[in-house]
């Protein structure tokens, strides 16, 4: 990086040290109280949801921002859903016909598709694109104290800006779940009937479609609802509480991305279990 | 696109949109928010910068080793308690609870943990540490690197005579890639540690079943498959960062730009270059997915 504007270096390496200073105290700080930020959250995000009951006055910048997060995540949404369903196919045909139950690969991914992996990408989308992009311009806007001139001006931010969001991102959920659930199958037919051609069309979607049920999906839907809503208070709460320079931005976000993806983890482990624990709702032994 | 996002956040929000829209807002930069230009753009910037760091990396003056076993012990360190609770919980939840479940019935639970273990080396355990790397390491260095750049730090060392490639990307690229190896193993170690301690007791079989069937199955070709896989990711993962972090512009919006767009971009590519690089290798080795046992 060889860069040809030299500004005046004394100026630079003066400003430097003084400028990180502060950060690192403050990154000490927040480290050392991870119990007390957890705290916080609880409390910011029952604030949040009890500041939801209001939002809907402002029901069209609700709208404008659910327009904005179609526009930019249904086809990542989409492709990431393509590319996991290359996988899970994959793995499962090549797994089952070393046994010689190759035919039967539709099993193996109508299964997979509705309790386990849909909800796993839905999370990283979401946390990845949605929430990095809440956290990102709410720290911004913190930052350059547009939030605070909000507060002056009467209005409050936990019900136009927190709230918002959060409904904006909800409104998405179920055009997601469509979403997710065409992305798998077609990822998963396009790989055993067109790259692989390991099924013939109409054996592959007999399969599939006879292990895949409308419960299943709702049980999906219901599961991305629980999802998408810790999330975006996460991402919410690491948004409004950064304070600082540029740098201090950032590391909202990547902090909010690490409490993101656990809880994306934990919750898609937690209904998996939750809706198909003991009773496996499938048509063999039973 | 964040900007206008942003704008909508100043004003108030009745046609805020469309009064904001000819402050800066540029076609351009409206279709570079896209996820989709932001990859293409980013594999033509990591094509031109990945060999010239591979290059560095490898020419004689190599001081690169002691910062890069200090990035990689950071990045291992930060992703560890994340990649635990995450692959604890996930082989719990579908591992054992679900499939085991889905094994038990089907009368072949002894069979089951050979499943799981090739399962999770191929696909899942490569997922879930990939995805934590690049959100968690990956979203840091794309903020650390940002943040320098807008601070006019990596101005400074030029002008002071300090080479940025070799003292400050090089480094770290190599340690995403050293701790890519690390937290790949963990994430091997991770799920079977959890299957062996609740399974026994959860299905009812003795212990010994499950250590032979992962003495069994356990190949070479496919843990070396593994961690060249990881190699690649993690390599993928650090250049993503680092272009990104290179070409940030703006304030505050700018870094928090950066940071979302290298995760996207990082996480759209771990899913591409996965699901293609299994269809191939699986069509050279159809053999490896043989369940022995």
């Amino acid at each position: 990086m060889t860069a040809p504007p030299p500004p005046p270096p004394s100026a630079a390496a003066t400003a430097d040290p003084t400028a990180s200073e502060p950060e690192q105290v403050g990154a000490r700080k927040v480290h050392s109280g991870f119990l007390h930020e957890m705290g916080e959250l609880v409390v910011f995000s029952g604030q949040a949801i009890v500041a939801m009951f209001g939002t809907p006055r402002y029901f069209s910048e609700v709208l404008g921002l659910t327009a904005r997060i179609v526009r930019r995540t249904s086809f990542l949404l989409l492709a990431m859903n393509v590319f996991l369903g290359f996988s899970v196919a994959t793995f499962g045909f090549f797994f089952l016909r070393t046994i010689g139950a190759g035919d039967f690969v539709g099993v193996f991914t109508g299964l997979l598709t509705q309790r386990q992996v849909s909800m796993t990408m839905y999370g990283y989308v979401l946390s990845a694109s949605i929430c990095c992009a809440i956290t990102a311009e709410l720290g911004a806007a913190k930052i350059q104290q547009e939030i605070d001139a909000y507060e002056s001006t009467g209005v409050d931010p936990m019900q136009l800006i927190v709230g918002a969001r959060v409904l904006a991102v909800m409104m998405f959920v179920p055009l997601a779940t469509v979403i997710s659930l065409i992305g798998q199958n077609l990822g998963n037919y396009l790989d055993i009937v067109v790259v692989l051609g390991g099924n013939g069309s109409q054996q592959f979607l007999d399969v599939t479609f006879s292990v895949q049920s409308m419960i299943g999906q709702i049980y999906t839907l219901i599961t991305f609802f629980f999802m998408t809503l810790p999330c975006v208070l996460v991402a919410c709460f690491y948004g409004m509480r950064a304070s600082g320079g540029p740098a201090d931005v950032g590391r909202a976000v990547a902090k909010s991305l690490m409490i993101n993806l656990i809880l994306v983890h934990v919750i898609s482990a937690f209904f998996g279990v939750f809706f198909y624990g003991r009773n496996l709702n499938i048509p063999i032994g039973d | 696109m964040m900007s206008n996002v942003e704008g909508g956040v100043t004003k108030p929000p009745a046609g805020a949109a469309r009064a904001d829209k000819p402050r800066g807002v540029t076609a351009h930069e409206a279709f570079e928010g896209s996820a989709v230009f932001a990859s293409l753009r980013t594999a033509y910037d990591t094509a031109m910068l990945g060999p010239r760091v591979a290059r560095l990396a490898v020419k004689p003056p190599i001081r690169w080793v002691g910062d890069a076993i200090i990035e990689a012990n950071l990045n291992v360190r930060r992703c560890f308690i994340p990649l635990l609770i995450s692959q604890a919980i996930w082989i719990i939840g579908f591992g054992i609870l679900n499939f085991g479940e889905v094994a038990f019935t089907l009368g072949v639970a002894d069979r089951a943990p050979g499943g799981v273990f090739v399962g999770f080396t191929r696909e899942v355990s490569t997922w879930i540490t990939m995805m934590i790397l690049a959100g968690i390491a990956g979203s840091a260095l794309a903020a650390d690197i940002g943040a320098r750049k807008i601070r006019e730090e990596l101005d400074a060392m030029a002008v002071l005579g300090v080479d940025t490639m070799r003292s400050l990307i090089v480094p770290r690229v190599m340690g995403m890639v050293y701790a890519a190896l690390v937290l790949g193993l963990l994430g091997l170690l991770i799920p079977i540690g959890c299957y062996y301690i609740i399974t026994p007791a959860f299905l009812e079989y003795t212990p010994a079943v499950y250590r032979e069937s992962w003495y069994l199955n356990i190949q070479p070709v496919d843990l070396l498959s593994t961690f060249f896989k990881h190699a690649v990711m993690g390599f993928f993962i650090a250049m993503v960062a680092c272009q990104r972090g290179l070409a940030t512009k703006g304030g505050a919006e700018g870094v928090g730009l950066t940071v979302t767009q290298s995760v996207v971009v990082s996480f759209f590519g771990i899913w591409m270059f996965n699901s293609v690089y299994n269809i191939g290798f699986l069509t050279i080795f159809p053999d490896l997915l043989v369940l022995k046992g």
